[in-house]
């Protein structure tokens, strides 16, 4: 057994002293920094990608909402003093067939996006019964 | 390469500059080269695992702990590597081939010999064709890198006393694979 030990240590010694060698240290280095090259380009290129679509959709999420947000704004600024000037000068009975028929129709009000405008037309409406009741009193 | 110039080192490499990453490469692929060799017994698949290495060291640089040694780590990426192939493929080696080689470099009046890599292979893959992965692993890192206990637990996540019994049995295993070799040679 002991035999067998030295035996086995000689021979590890002598594998141990003869380091693997490498050919060519700097092909390997070479190919190791082009690898990384490689997969830095693809990488960034897809970041600013992805970084640059994400920005674009955003900016374009946000032109749209103001342009929207200011021609419902700009419609209901117009139309709102017209419809009250309307109510104003206009007859009870005039009144009571606007009120029952088209009267959001006429000021393009149906749709859901212009809930607000409706809303303050309502309001309008209530406003001018609620004077013309304390008028006939 | 000391730890504060690896430290500027790896500060350069993180904003991209592959061209300070070489310096890296230059000071530890000789060290991962030579374990990845012999665990591996081929000079291709060592030369295929030190880029792995050396390529998830890259990817992983922004993680590494001052406090513990780039050697360690790097040593502990690759022997998870090679652990991985060695598992795939088990090649083994005649006793008749072995037998030659062994003669030679186990000769009394031989001195230290220069041998050449497919030396080595045929060597290793022959003493070790009996050895687990993990044993081989164990093996190589105390014997051939003279690394302590300590610094094999921290690379192989093995306790002390698994490391102490995987050495003992693969030592065990490469006598038995002697005496073949000697009963061989005495038929």
């Amino acid at each position: 057994m002991k035999e067998d030990n030295i035996k086995l240590d000689k021979i590890l010694k002598q594998l141990k002293k003869n380091v693997p060698k490498i050919e060519n240290e700097e092909e390997i280095a070479d190919a190791i920094i082009f690898q990384l090259e490689r997969k830095k380009k693809p990488q960034k290129y897809h970041f600013w990608k992805i970084m640059i679509n994400t920005a674009a959709i955003f900016l374009l999420i946000l032109v749209l909402n103001e342009v929207f947000y200011f021609r419902s704004k700009s419609t209901e600024f117009k139309t709102i003093p017209n419809l009250q000037s309307y109510y104003k000068n206009s007859n009870c009975s005039e009144y009571e067939t606007a009120k029952s028929s088209s009267v959001f129709e006429e000021f393009g009000c149906v749709n859901a996006q212009s809930r607000l405008r409706k809303e303050r037309i309502t309001q309008i409406i209530e406003t001018y019964e609620t004077d013309t009741i304390k008028k006939n009193h | 390469m000391t730890q504060k110039e690896l430290l500027d080192i790896i500060d350069e490499c993180l904003t991209g500059n592959t061209g300070k990453f070489r310096l890296i490469v230059k000071a530890y692929q000789k060290m991962l080269y030579a374990l990845s060799f012999r665990l591996l017994c081929d000079e291709e698949e060592a030369k295929d695992i030190c880029q792995e290495t050396f390529i998830k060291l890259w990817e992983n640089l922004k993680s590494y702990n001052p406090k513990y040694n780039m050697s360690t780590w790097l040593y502990r990426i690759c022997s998870n590597l090679c652990l991985d192939r060695m598992k795939k493929t088990q090649k083994s080696v005649s006793v008749e081939t072995l037998s030659v080689k062994i003669k030679e470099i186990s000769d009394e009046n031989s001195q230290l010999k220069v041998l050449e890599n497919e030396d080595v292979i045929l060597l290793i893959e022959g003493l070790s064709s009996k050895l687990t992965p993990k044993q081989k692993l164990v093996f190589t890192l105390h014997y051939f890198d003279d690394l302590t206990t300590a610094e094999i637990s921290e690379i192989t996540g093995l306790s002390a006393n698994k490391i102490k019994s995987n050495i003992y049995l693969a030592r065990k295993k490469m006598i038995e694979m002697i005496n073949k070799i000697e009963n061989y040679e005495r038929r």
